[in-house]
Formats: C-alpha cells, sequence, structure tokens
C-alpha cells in the first residue's frame, strides 16, 4: 500500500488525473450495476421468484468490496 | 472599458468576513476524491438494499406457509357481489367475488402498479383500479389493460360446509 503511494508522489499531475477519473468511471460502472441488481431483485421479490435476492445481494456485496477497494488507490 | 476593480486590504474588511473567509464558490465545491467517495457511500446503500431484499425473502410469509382462515359464510354474498376481508394479516386487504352459485374467487386488493384498491366491476367482468385505470380479469387476476405489470395475487379458496376459508396467497 504505501509502495502505491510511494509510486504515486513521483507521477505527472497529468498521470494523476487519468488515475481519478478512470477511478470515478469504475466506480460509475459498479453504482450503474447495482442499481439494475438492486431492481432486478426487487422485481423478482415483487413477482414472487425467490431465486434472484440472495445472488443480487452477493453480487452487490462484490461490487461495494471492489468499489471500496478502489478507494485505497485514490491518489492524494 | 470596465474599471478594474481594487482590492480591499484584509484588514479593512469587516470581522465576519475574517471569521469565515471561505467563499461562497468553494463552500459549494465538491473535489474528485470527495464524489469518489460519495459513489462508494451509494454503492454501500445499494448494497444494503439487496441486503434487505434478500432478508425479506430469507423471512418472509411464504417460507412458513399461510394460515387457514375463515373468510364469511356462503349465505353472506350473493351472487356477483364483492365482499372485503384482510387475509394473511389485518395490514392485507383483500377481495372475495361470487361469480356463480358454485363459483368463488378473491384476490389481494392492492394494485400490483401503485397499491391503489381495486374493485369489482360486475357489468363489465372484471376488477379495476381507479387510480389510474388498470383492469384485471375477474377469472384468474391477469392484466386486461392499464399500467399494473403483474397480475392480482391470488387466494385460493375452500369451502367447507357452509363457510369460505382462504387457504393461502400465489403471486
Amino acid at each position: 500500500m504505501s509502495d502505491i503511494k510511494d509510486a504515486q508522489k513521483n507521477i505527472t499531475a497529468q498521470k494523476r488525473n487519468a488515475i481519478l477519473a478512470g477511478i470515478i468511471s469504475i466506480l460509475c460502472i459498479f453504482v450503474i450495476a447495482q442499481v439494475w441488481l438492486l431492481t432486478a431483485a426487487l422485481e423478482a421479490y415483487l413477482a414472487g421468484n425467490p431465486d434472484v435476492a440472495i445472488p443480487a445481494a452477493l453480487v452487490a456485496a462484490g461490487c461495494f468490496a471492489l468499489a471500496a477497494g478502489l478507494l485505497r488507490y485514490l491518489p492524494d | 472599458m470596465r474599471p478594474q476593480s481594487v482590492e480591499t486590504p484584509r484588514s479593512a474588511e469587516p470581522k465576519w468576513k475574517n471569521d469565515f473567509p471561505l467563499d461562497y464558490g468553494e463552500d459549494e465545491h465538491v473535489s474528485r476524491r470527495e464524489f469518489a467517495k460519495f459513489l462508494v457511500l451509494t454503492s454501500l446503500g445499494l448494497f444494503v438494499g439487496n441486503c434487505w431484499i434478500a432478508l425479506k425473502q430469507w423471512f418472509g410469509p411464504s417460507k412458513g406457509g399461510f394460515p387457514q382462515i375463515r373468510i364469511a359464510a356462503l349465505d353472506q354474498i350473493r351472487i356477483g357481489e364483492m365482499l372485503q376481508f384482510r387475509y394473511p394479516d389485518e395490514k392485507s386487504p383483500a377481495i372475495l367475488i361470487r361469480l356463480s352459485e358454485t363459483e368463488l374467487v378473491a384476490y389481494g386488493q392492492k394494485c400490483t402498479h401503485l397499491s391503489c384498491a381495486v374493485y369489482w366491476e360486475p357489468g363489465d367482468g372484471r376488477i379495476a383500479c381507479p387510480c389510474h385505470h388498470g383492469f384485471f380479469d375477474v377469472r384468474d387476476g391477469h392484466v386486461l389493460a392499464g399500467p399494473p405489470p403483474r397480475s392480482l395475487p391470488r387466494i385460493p379458496l375452500r369451502i367447507q360446509g357452509a363457510d369460505i376459508f382462504a387457504t393461502g396467497v400465489e403471486i
């Protein structure tokens, strides 16, 4: 972790911008995927289909874990 | 040509400006780091929402089965009439409709669109939602017209002697 932070100190502002934009783009993709998962799970729950809610929750957990993990790579 | 503005020296500014030295624009500013953190917070909220649905699914009433509850006596409802009752709990309104001497149907009364109370239209042979003009078939509860996305939940009935019992909910 400290290696990444040390390496990030030596990069140019342009590269830091690119990293930040890339992280925000990936986070947006995760959030959009989770909105879709939540909608699908709610629709399936209301329709009485029991097979969707738990897999959707697991995938949402994965998305959140990856998103939270990406925060560590945010440049200062 | 516009005159050039002359900046007031800090010491000449009123005291409150020194106490709160942030510009309005700076106060409203959201950095990209803050935005990224907000996205992660949104992700957490969506994850919690998914967990809530999974828990509702896991501990919902369908896992434990439905109670068998007496709704009414057969002679309380005449052919073509509708009777309101609550099933499977006090928060769930439902309707019982007698179509013929031997044919009775029951459905949850909340429209599958936005939960308005539906009612039986004897003349048209359909169940109507007054809010957005959704219509359901009285025979099986499927959507005939309008915005509802799903059929009405059907309540299976059992007739025992002179009494009518609700036995479950089929979504």
